[in-house]
């Protein structure tokens, strides 16, 4: 029987179609019946959607950096 | 050919989004703005092979991309504090049967997160970004950020397939409990 520490390495493998069927069957099992696994595996998918979408998080730049990038890349082109 | 005005435009109109890209991958802010820099610098140097009618920010990302893979490059030689004295994040989440002794926490973060939180997600995420090894951190960044696949990982790493497995699942435990923790103390 697949261990959590096995499952939740298991979910990894399973996304990149890395896992035979039997061990795919086996990590079925194992997140019916654990509710722990489960729990990791959703909240992780949730996670993976949130770091693959560039909009679900948007730094600026303040007028200040965006002057000193300007500065410093002038100063660069007329260097050459 | 881009001129000089259009080259300021650019900065006014993409540096945003750049730097946002950017300093997601790289966990530093001075570091983030010097990689926007050069990917200006860089694409001014190559102006000729900027065709006319294609999407600057899709070219400015294509700099940008290959930046951080050289910075990655460029740390991954430099060596850094071994890290093997301490126990492997699981052996602590996980008993010698593998069970877990430390049981993922529900109350940590849903997909209904609100604008508040989903910032207060980035700065955490950014914060144990940095808590990972070298190696952790640039296959988690070119797995989860870049979608890149196992083979293509293993090749820059220099590393096995079965040596990658463990290190991505290591990864992942070790961010997404660092995460739990902070998000339940804050």
């Amino acid at each position: 029987m697949m261990n959590c520490k096995q499952a939740t390495r298991a979910i990894e493998q399973a996304n990149e179609h890395r896992l035979s069927w039997l061990k795919r069957l086996e990590l079925r099992f194992h997140l019916l019946i654990c509710k722990s696994c489960m729990l990791f595996h959703k909240q992780w998918e949730i996670l993976e959607r949130l770091l693959s979408d560039p909009s679900s998080s948007s730094q600026r730049l303040s007028e200040e950096d965006k002057s000193s990038i300007l500065i410093k890349i002038e100063k660069e082109i007329h260097k050459s | 050919m881009i001129s000089e005005s259009d080259l300021k435009t650019w900065v006014l109109d993409y540096s945003d989004p750049l730097y946002s890209y950017i300093f997601k991958r790289v966990g530093d802010d001075e570091l983030a703005k010097d990689l926007v820099q050069e990917t200006f610098i860089a694409a001014y140097k190559n102006r000729d092979k900027f065709r006319e009618n294609s999407n600057p920010l899709a070219w400015l990302y294509t700099i940008i991309k290959h930046k951080m893979i050289d910075h990655f490059r460029a740390k991954k030689r430099k060596p850094t504090d071994s890290l093997d004295d301490q126990p492997h994040i699981d052996a602590i989440l996980f008993n010698s049967k593998g069970h877990w002794t430390q049981a993922p926490s529900s109350a940590f973060f849903s997909s209904d997160m609100d604008e508040a939180e989903r910032k207060e997600f980035w700065s955490f995420l950014q914060l144990c970004q940095n808590d990972l090894s070298e190696q952790q951190k640039m296959a988690f960044v070119f797995k989860y950020m870049e979608g890149w696949s196992s083979k293509r990982i293993c090749k820059e790493l220099d590393i096995s397939s079965s040596n990658y497995w463990v290190l991505i699942h290591r990864a992942k435990l070790k961010l997404r409990q660092c995460l739990e923790n902070n998000w339940l103390n804050k």
